[in-house]
């Protein structure tokens, strides 16, 4: 019998205001739920910008200061598997995720300073990454703005992983049913 | 010529706010609305910011690149003031100054999307032939004062060759 002790943790970050991203977080966790010990972020009242304390601290040996932030710093310092639900409102990442990366994932949680001043991967621990991602735009549009989230978790937020770190992006429509968003979900996240 | 500055970094001293005050100083003695999403007083984006980007001819973004792209504050600024269906037809120049902590190698492997920003999205929703200049200073945390000030002549002749 599986007592929850041999599970691996995973980390959801949501940025759900959207109903659609709402309903993919609660398909996901419970995809996530069955191999893993969850643990949701909600970004709702996470604030997006990084304060001034923060970034003076971010050059520092202890670089978080706030209780929030620090939250998230230790679940994703303990999880092998890190998950995003953000929505394209412009361009890339939902200001809430972007703004969760920046304030969370700072020096020795997201990556590490060598000696010389290079950055060195931080979250090798992590060996799966996927982001539901709410996006309407059609596929030319896609291709011609390009996909800025994308490259962000599946590029800059991947080199900071282990080198057999797995990355899915899946992507939803605002409109789908809670059957699509759960299909598209299931393909991914089995 | 009417220019809007977006500025975006949460410390004075920092190289974006010399970059600002360069920026400024440029621009000084033609209209300038300065947009700053690290102030304090600001609570969230406003319609007088897209009535400013509305009348304007060049646009500036200074802001620090982190995880590959704009802060989070730039990135609800944009969400909100220049959602994908939004276009200011009267912009015909942008300048995007920026830093990035790691080299260029590293930048282009990561995709960069900050960048990618500017010359696809924003450029596709601004006047017909914008002009999009990328005046970025890479491996900040490593250089010296003397990279630091040729990033801000850099930007002072970048600012200058954009105003029509």
């Amino acid at each position: 019998m599986d007592d929850g002790t041999s599970r691996t943790n995973a980390v959801v970050v949501s940025d759900r205001r959207d109903p659609a991203a709402s309903l993919a977080t609660a398909v996901l966790v419970e995809r996530l739920s069955r191999r893993h010990v969850v643990t949701v972020i909600d970004l709702a009242g996470f604030g997006v910008a990084m304060s001034a304390d923060e970034r003076v601290a971010y050059e520092t040996d202890e670089p978080i200061v706030d209780p929030r932030v620090r939250a998230s710093a230790e679940a994703v310092d303990r999880a092998e598997v890190l998950a995003f639900v953000t929505a394209v409102h412009s361009y890339g990442l939902s200001a809430p995720v972007k703004g969760w990366l920046d304030r969370v994932l700072v020096p020795g949680v997201g990556f590490e300073i060598d000696d010389a001043g290079r950055m060195r991967p931080g979250l090798r621990h992590v060996r799966r990454l996927v982001t539901v991602s709410v996006d309407d735009r059609g596929r030319l549009v896609r291709l011609r703005d390009s996909d800025g989230g994308r490259r962000v978790i599946g590029r800059a937020l991947r080199l900071g992983c282990g080198w057999w770190t797995r990355s899915s992006w899946i992507r939803i429509g605002s409109d789908d049913s809670a059957d699509e968003i759960s299909r598209a979900i299931t393909r991914a996240v089995r | 010529m009417r220019s809007t500055v977006v500025y975006c970094h949460p410390c004075e001293g920092s190289l974006a706010a010399a970059t600002r005050d360069v920026v400024l100083d440029v621009l000084a003695g033609s209209p300038v609305d300065l947009i700053d999403l690290s102030s304090p007083n600001r609570d969230t984006p406003s319609l007088a910011d897209t009535a400013s980007l509305d009348g304007s001819d060049l646009l500036v973004l200074v802001y620090p690149t982190w995880w590959s792209g704009p802060p989070g504050a730039l990135q609800e600024w944009f969400d909100e003031v220049w959602p994908g269906d939004a276009r200011f037809d009267s912009i015909r120049s942008i300048v995007v100054c920026t830093s990035h902590g790691s080299s260029k190698l590293v930048n282009a492997l990561e995709g960069e999307s900050g960048r990618l920003m500017a010359r696809r999205y924003l450029r596709r929703r601004a006047g017909r032939r914008c002009r999009v200049s990328w005046v970025a200073l890479y491996g900040v945390d490593r250089c010296g004062p003397d990279r630091r000030q040729r990033h801000l002549e850099r930007v002072r002749r970048a600012i200058s060759a954009a105003r029509p």
